[in-house]
């Protein structure tokens, strides 16, 4: 009977009555710009009142939960003033601003019941006893008896204060005092210092950089025992003004290069950046190249090392990774074990690199290059044996090989994707069953599978995943050239591919430096000398101390 | 600014580009033809020539510090020397280059990509000269200086390579056709060294004028070895070398080599090197062409300067209408413009200027 009824109304009624939401139609009704006035450097009025409605106001209390707002009287010498703090929920001490703040201030004690004179120094002259006594301020008295903080500061502006209480601090506003107390009583959960993921070591330290930035300075206080090391805050973003810590060695550093990186930080319009990655993109020298030119990295150790050498740590509140700068192409194909162990070791790794990175970028290209136009430089069985596998696959060589290319990303990037548990299973399937699979129907040839499976495992030999990224992108360009020309096609890439890199700079330092240009004095280049023949740093960064070690570091030897 | 200027490496990589490119083109071909098995010995005896020539220029080049051929040819005849001058050196680069590159680029069709047409395969060339000029002068000198290792290496790789298929007796009579033919009609085969002619020019690049001395004398020395390796390998390998081979000498040499049966032909690997120094060798002259236009006409923009040379190169390099007239043009019009410009013109332009400077000093000195 119901559903007759519904079908007669269904019937009978326009179905324009269903409920439809669609962002953006009436937007400058419904959703107006909002005025800005309220955050014009605006400054602490005299009135307790005003400042609190402008408070309520410029941190919607109404609506905001998190935003604490409580009012007092304060007690000093025995008279009653109107008072308020201001925090945020969640990021501060409430024990601290219950007994180092809201205490001593509300309830009656001997430092606010005092009532005689503020003795500021005494002496006894021919048995007379002379005080000097300090006039009665409420704002000093308070400051120096009633707020057992160690960090307190007068702020007047209230931008300041806004940025303050969004990072954890406590403001405390006091009537007819046209500013208000800023007290540190920072206090949220964070993750605890972990092992580093990403960049893990064998002799070197297990600490890595966690998400909070006081944390991450104090890290690296620790394990740089020099009073010369500078953290420099500086804000980033209008809207979020996310904290920034700008490190360096002041003895050591390029002053010119500090000055860049600070003035490259201070002149970014955005609203908001949510970590190191947009922020390294924003302070880069070339914009069209997708070559990282800073170096990223979560290991506490390497930027401690980074700063030793005179570069710049950028430490951004948020995020475990630090951006160091600046950095050249050798940079990104080093690793931090490559200090800490026998430096015959190091230069093999290093040289492995080097394959790697070549074979990431060319060997696909190279294939196709010599499968299509330079068949003579393969050894005549295996030329048959190439010829004889790919005999019934009926692609050319070129959609065969970006079949496969493209298959192994999309691998890759499903591996990434999915669950931790499901990502190995993912690769097996898609590597091994997949995989096979196609050489047995024919689709594509099983050299091809030998080539794809060693420039995929040589890709992760590349230690900085920026560059691995840039490697996976242009390798596509490379088998375009491969095809189209031959060696000629790759040797036009490569060399333009090579100038490129020439031409960049990274804070002003050459991209191929020490060797394009030549930079020949106190370099050791890409390989590492041994510990006790580093003598210099590099002197492409420039930086005010040359040298590391005396000319005999092994005293004990002499 | 300070990085603008080269280290004695960066240009002595720069000298040696130019040089070695004209060794690749087929030089040890033209010398062996000329010299028969006294070949060898015919390139230690131009490289001492060579080497005196150049302690001469070195000389004559002393009063004028930094100063590079134009600026003395400005000094001796003025602006119009000095742009009639800046005209010569251009389209004797332009020629020149477009003669071996044409050389080259039919080697490269002939083993590569016999379906192409040979303007497509120099239209590559251009263009990536022309691209490279993009990026600036400074920064194609600083891919030279990473490439020239392996382009030298290379023809030590072949030279050893070869070692054991070389036929000793062949450098013998010592002095071939005579020697007449070795020591005086092969002095001309000093154009081997045409690549000379950057030395004219490099002076105001050096961060240290006084590496001048140090660049002229390594860069001939490494050119001179790697042309006495080149004629060695061509010589000691082949019983004879026609001057009408349609394909390199130093690929013929290259075409040999054996690794074992893992590596039967790596010819293809030596010319993948050799494209690449074409390369920047093509990016020099034309960035060089751009910088004697800026010197002596001042063109307003460098852009169409470059563009200009380059299609100038293209042009000449298509002119020739078969193999023989390309190699007319790099045995007989190469060997003859190369001693005349490179040696005869820019020496005597420099020495009047060296007299010119001298009287000058002299009479400021009376007065």
């Amino acid at each position: 009977m119901n559903f007759f009824r519904k079908l007669i109304y269904d019937l009978t009624n326009d179905k324009n009555d269903e409920y439809q939401f669609i962002l953006g139609e009436n937007n400058s009704k419904t959703n107006p710009e909002l005025p800005n006035e309220l955050q014009k450097n605006q400054k602490v009025y005299d009135s307790l009142d005003v400042n609190l409605e402008y408070v309520h106001s410029r941190f919607n209390s109404l609506i905001n939960s998190d935003v604490v707002i409580r009012e007092f009287l304060i007690n000093v010498k025995g008279k009653q003033f109107k008072a308020f703090i201001l925090y945020i929920d969640g990021m501060v001490n409430t024990d601290s601003i219950n007994n180092f703040v809201l205490k001593p201030l509300m309830l009656k004690n001997y430092s606010n019941q005092f009532d005689g004179p503020q003795v500021v120094s005494e002496a006894v002259a021919s048995n007379i006893l002379v005080r000097r006594i300090k006039k009665f301020n409420i704002v000093d008295y308070i400051l120096d008896n009633l707020l057992p903080q160690n960090d307190v500061e007068k702020v007047n502006d209230f931008d300041k204060i806004a940025q303050d209480v969004v990072s954890g601090n406590c403001m405390l506003f006091i009537d007819t005092v046209n500013f208000a107390f800023d007290i540190d009583a920072k206090k949220f959960d964070k993750r605890s210092i972990a092992e580093p993921k990403n960049e893990p070591v064998i002799m070197g330290s297990q600490e890595a950089f966690v998400e909070n930035l006081r944390t991450n300075t104090s890290m690296l206080r620790r394990n740089l025992c020099n009073e010369n090391l500078i953290i420099e805050s500086l804000s980033v973003g209008k809207s979020d003004k996310n904290q920034v810590a700008v490190c360096y060695i002041k003895d050591i550093a390029n002053s010119d290069l500090v000055a860049e990186v600070k003035y490259r930080l201070n002149n970014l319009d955005v609203d908001y950046l949510i970590s190191v990655g947009e922020l390294s993109q924003l302070i880069k020298d070339d914009m069209d190249t997708s070559l990282p030119e800073t170096l990223s990295t979560e290991r506490v150790d390497n930027s401690v090392s980074y700063l030793l050498q005179g570069r710049v740590v950028v430490i951004y509140n948020g995020c475990p990774y630090v951006l160091i700068m600046p950095a050249t192409i050798l940079d990104f194909l080093s690793s931090p074990e490559d200090v800490n162990v026998n430096h015959v070791f190091a230069n093999l790794f290093k040289v492995i690199r080097i394959i790697s990175f070549c074979i990431t970028l060319l060997l696909p290209g190279m294939y196709v290059a010599i499968v299509t136009y330079h068949e003579e430089v393969i050894p005549t069985e295996l030329l048959f044996s190439i010829v004889a596998s790919r005999s019934n696959v009926p692609f050319m060589v070129i959609v065969e090989i970006l079949l496969m290319e493209v298959s192994f990303e999309v691998i890759r990037e499903a591996g990434l994707r999915v669950p931790t548990p499901l990502g190995s299973t993912v690769g097996i399937v898609g590597a091994l069953v997949l995989g096979q699979a196609a050489v047995e129907a024919d689709i594509v040839s099983p050299i091809l599978i030998i080539i794809i499976a060693i420039t995929g495992i040589t890709s992760f030999s590349i230690p900085d995943y920026n560059l691995g990224f840039h490697l996976r992108i242009h390798r596509f360009v490379f088998i375009l050239l491969g095809f189209l020309g031959g060696f000629l096609g790759i040797v036009a890439g490569l060399f333009m591919y090579l100038l490129n890199m020439c031409s960049l700079r990274s804070f002003g330092v050459p991209y191929m430096a020490p060797y394009a240009p030549l930079i020949l004095k106190n370099n050791s280049g890409y390989f590492v000398k041994p510990t006790w023949k580093r003598e210099f740093r590099n002197s492409a960064l420039d930086p005010k101390k040359k040298r590391v070690q005396g000319k005999t570091s092994m005293k004990w030897r002499t | 600014m300070e990085e603008e200027k080269l280290n004695f490496i960066e240009a002595s990589f720069l000298v040696l580009t130019i040089l070695i490119s004209h060794i690749i083109m087929d030089l040890p071909n033209m010398i062996i033809k000329s010299q028969n098995s006294s070949a060898v010995l015919n390139v230690i005896y131009i490289t001492i020539l060579v080497l005196i020539y150049f302690f001469i220029i070195n000389k004559l080049f002393e009063p004028f510090d930094s100063k590079n051929i134009l600026s003395i040819s400005e000094f001796v005849g003025g602006k119009t020397l000095k742009v009639i001058l800046g005209i010569i050196y251009s389209l004797y680069l332009i020629c020149i280059s477009a003669v071996i590159l044409r050389g080259f680029c039919e080697t490269l069709k002939i083993i590569y990509f016999p379906k192409a047409g040979l303007w497509i395969i120099l239209g590559i060339f251009l263009v990536l000269a022309m691209l490279a000029n993009k990026f600036g002068e400074r920064n194609i000198i600083k891919i030279n200086t990473i490439l020239m290792p392996v382009i030298l290496l290379s023809v030590f790789v072949i030279f050893i390579a070869l070692l054991r298929n070389f036929e000793i007796s062949r450098v013998f009579p010592l002095l071939g056709n005579g020697v007449k033919s070795t020591f005086v009609d092969g002095a001309l085969n000093m154009c081997s060294f045409s690549g000379f002619i950057i030395l004219f020019f490099v002076r105001p690049n050096l961060k240290n004028v006084k590496d001048y001395k140090k660049v002229g004398i390594v860069s001939i020395l490494l050119s001179a070895s790697y042309l006495v390796l080149s004629v060695a390998s061509s010589l000691l390998l082949f019983p004879f070398l026609t001057a009408n081979a349609e394909v390199l000498s130093v690929y013929l040499s290259a075409c040999t080599i054996r690794f074992g049966k893992f590596m039967p032909r790596t010819d293809a690997l030596f010319m993948f090197i050799w494209i690449f120094t074409f390369i920047s060798y093509l990016s020099i002259i034309v960035s060089y062409i751009v910088k004697f236009s800026k010197e002596s006409i001042s063109p307003k923009s460098p852009s169409i300067a470059t563009y200009i040379s380059a299609i100038a190169i293209f042009i000449v390099a298509l002119l020739p209408q078969n193999s023989t007239q390309v190699h007319f043009f790099q045995n007989v019009v190469y060997k003859y413009l190369s001693i005349t410009i490179v040696f005869i013109l820019s020496f005597v332009i420099l020495l009047i200027g060296y007299i010119k400077k001298k009287k000058l000093n002299k009479t400021r000195e009376i007065q």
